[in-house]
């Protein structure tokens, strides 16, 4: 009987080949989809964190003026005014760090119509220090921190030390590379079905249908970010393996390359070249074109050795400056060759700029923050779909559903909670923002264990977000009152209404939606 | 004036291209060179966001239009039919793979994190290092098109090891991928 169907198992498969290749492709797809799943079940939760920091730190120069909302604006100040905060804070760091020679970078944010404030960091052994400057140049009297710049670390560091940083980040990212990739191989008909969203049916094909969708329309935008991250957090790593194998192992002579005009160390005292110095070097081949310094850095400052880059923009493309070195004295050295230099120098230029949003203003910073968002649920979408089908094959995974709950709901609920604390100048401090955050993104998952479902810690958290969101608004806009400028008026209204969507999905407002969350099935 | 009719004409060829291609879709019985002219319509849209900005920010612009107006279409002609909710499914058995016991299992879940880890990393990298020491052009220009071989390499050699069921061909050809970069970069080491 056996031997009779196996015979004729063969006999079919002689018979038909294509229904064996069939077979085989089939097999293929069920693989790739075993894989995608595995590395999304693995890393999901960092990719999640990585992608919605990076959707929000987009905003950096928005949430920044709301952060900052207490501190007069001023799109633009004299150079000499710029001078007298870069000598201020300059002072300042070595008075704090018991030395010059200590103080081992000094950075100036500098004011710009997009972000109409001065900041002044330097950099010691101790760490960074940041004074705001108001609108007369003048620095603050104490450091600050700025919540904003937490966030970015969030997304560019996980907030981890030195080289684990970027191993870790630029891991998450080659994860996330690799799920795109496997993501199409695992859905042969992902392009064909490109147009269908049926979210009023089954809960895990409204969930595949919003995770494919997002996806596949995406994808070119998804794929270049990704990209362009992993080039920036494995720079560091990659640069290490190049000089092991091709360089002898030196460094610095891989390096150079890269790192621009080089200004040989000198610790005798030298002070910092006034600011339309370096700005009256830097040529000017696009007349017409915006010539805005977005920031000065400087190396071993207040010394003869002293390096000097100044920030420029001179053109109104994709790249829109070059990062220009000048010697202690001040004097031009050359320009890094984001506009003008070698091809590999341009494209790391353009690189650099289609990642962080630094063109085309706001209306591209939104499409970054919608196509980010898209990014972020199709992580936390992915999840879900493999406890849905779990679910649906009749063995669920109650904990674990409830947990990534926590985690999609937990993450925006800690940024939320941790932006909080901007609001009380004792409590803003970066130390603060990091146990918050990442107190938070531990414990929420672990709390919503107790819940009777997913879907009930779903909704509860959905309801303390929505809550925070509206409350951080009021609140900052009560505290500053009728001095908030329109900027961060408008953070706070966007805010708000996020935070009033979020309530309103929870069910507990409207009776349709009451209706609806009654009809949901148990899962996150 | 200009960029006001490329950005209008840009969007517009935009929105038809991915209309067209909604529709060829939609249709089963479509054969695939239909959706040609959709992809057209789109790529002639480029054109009009060229008007807009200069050529390297326009392309960008093109595709985030492209992004956005597919996700404007795809939600417009969502499917708005009510459909009841179905009762989960009975519990499954799952099949027991004949003579697979849980310590193979174990060891193939490992062997395979192994090769999507840090061997696909170590190809990726490897494969970068031989690009910035051998490959022709200026020294610059090798650094920082190694910079994007690295994490891309990396990428598709972890996608390969995670979707390929047979582990021995891809624990047999990374290895020697590997190799074979580090082996020509130090040979032409500078």
């Amino acid at each position: 009987m056996l031997k009779r169907i196996a015979a004729r198992v063969l006999a079919r498969r002689k018979a038909d080949p294509a229904a064996a290749t069939s077979r085989a492709r089939g097999g293929f797809v069920q693989s790739s989809l075993a894989g995608h799943s595995a590395l999304g079940l693995g890393l999901g939760a960092l990719i999640y964190i990585v992608c919605l920091s990076g959707a929000v730190a987009v905003f950096a120069d928005d949430l920044s003026r709301w952060e900052w909302a207490g501190t007069p604006e001023t799109a633009a100040l004299a150079p000499e005014v710029v001078d007298q905060a870069l000598a201020a804070g300059l002072a300042r760091a070595s008075a704090q760090a018991g030395g010059a020679e200590k103080v081992t970078g000094l950075y100036g944010l500098l004011p710009r119509p997009d972000w109409p404030h001065l900041a002044v960091r330097a950099y010691t052994p101790a760490g960074a220090v940041t004074w705001r400057a108001g609108a007369d140049g003048a620095l603050a009297d104490t450091p600050s921190d700025a919540w904003t710049d937490f966030i970015g670390e969030v997304h560019m560091e996980l907030s981890l030390p030195g080289v684990w940083a970027g191993l870790a980040v630029g891991t998450v990212g080659i994860a996330l590379l690799s799920l795109l990739f496997s993501g199409i191989l695992a859905h042969p008909r992902i392009f064909r079905d490109a147009f269908a969203l049926r979210l009023t049916g089954a809960r895990r094909l409204g969930l595949a249908d919003l995770h494919n969708r997002l996806s596949v329309w995406g994808l070119p935008f998804h794929i270049a970010i990704t990209v362009t991250g992993a080039l920036f957090a494995l720079a560091s790593l990659m640069i290490l393996t190049v000089a092991q194998v091709g360089y002898k192992g030196d460094l610095a002579r891989a390096y150079a390359p890269l790192s621009g005009a080089q200004v040989a160390a000198d610790a005798g005292p030298r002070p910092l070249p006034p600011i339309a110095l370096l700005q009256a070097q830097v040529a000017d081949p696009t007349p017409g074109a915006a010539r805005i310094s977005r920031f000065y850095y400087v190396e071993r400052p207040g010394t003869k050795g002293q390096r000097i880059l100044l920030d420029m923009t001179r053109h109104d493309g994709l790249t829109q400056g070059d990062r220009n070195y000048f010697d202690g004295e001040g004097k031009l050295l050359a320009p890094l060759g984001f506009l003008d230099g070698p091809v590999g120098m341009r494209v790391y230029g353009a690189s650099l700029a289609l990642h962080c949003a630094t063109y085309g203003g706001l209306p591209v910073r939104l499409v970054y923050g919608v196509l980010g968002l898209a990014l972020s649920i199709v992580t936390a979408t992915g999840f879900s779909i493999f406890l849905a089908r779990r679910r649906d094959r009749g063995r669920p995974l109650p904990r674990l559903e409830r947990a990534w709950a926590g985690v999609t709901w937990g993450v925006p609920l800690a940024a939320t909670v941790s932006a909080a604390f901007t609001l009380a100048p004792d409590l803003a401090r970066e130390a603060v923002y990091l146990w918050s955050f990442w107190g938070l993104v531990a414990i929420l998952p672990l709390l919503s264990l107790a819940a009777p479902t997913g879907e009930r810690a779903s909704r509860t958290l959905r309801l303390l977000l929505g809550a925070a969101l509206v409350l951080l608004a009021g609140a900052h806009a009560a505290r500053h009152g009728t001095d908030l400028p329109a900027a961060a008026l408008v953070v706070d209204l966007v805010l708000a209404l996020a935070g009033a969507g979020f309530v309103f999905s929870t069910g507990l407002v409207g009776h349709r939606a009451r209706t609806l969350a009654a009809q949901a099935n148990p899962a996150p | 004036m200009t960029a006001t009719m490329g950005f209008l004409g840009g969007l517009a060829l935009t929105v038809l291209g991915i209309v067209l291609l909604r529709r060829v879709w939609a249709s089963a019985t479509a054969p695939r060179w239909h959706a040609l002219p959709g992809w057209a319509l789109i790529a002639a849209g480029f054109a009009g966001w060229v008007a807009v900005a200069d050529a390297d920010k326009a392309v960008v612009i093109g595709f985030l239009a492209f992004s956005l107006v597919g996700y404007g279409v795809v939600i417009l002609g969502r499917d708005r039919r009510r459909r009841p909710h179905r009762a989960p499914k009975a519990p499954v058995a799952m099949p027991v793979e004949p003579g697979r016991r849980a310590w193979i299992v174990f060891l193939r879940g490992a062997a395979r994190t192994l090769l999507a880890g840090p061997l696909a990393a170590a190809t990726g990298m490897s494969v970068a290092a031989l690009v910035a020491v051998r490959a022709g052009g200026m020294e610059t220009d090798r650094l920082v098109a190694a910079g994007f071989i690295g994490p891309i390499g990396w990428g598709i050699a972890m996608t390969w090891a995670l979707v390929d069921a047979r582990l021995a061909r891809v624990g047999l050809l990374l290895p020697l991928t590997a190799g074979a970069a580090v082996a020509a970069a130090w040979l032409s080491r500078v």
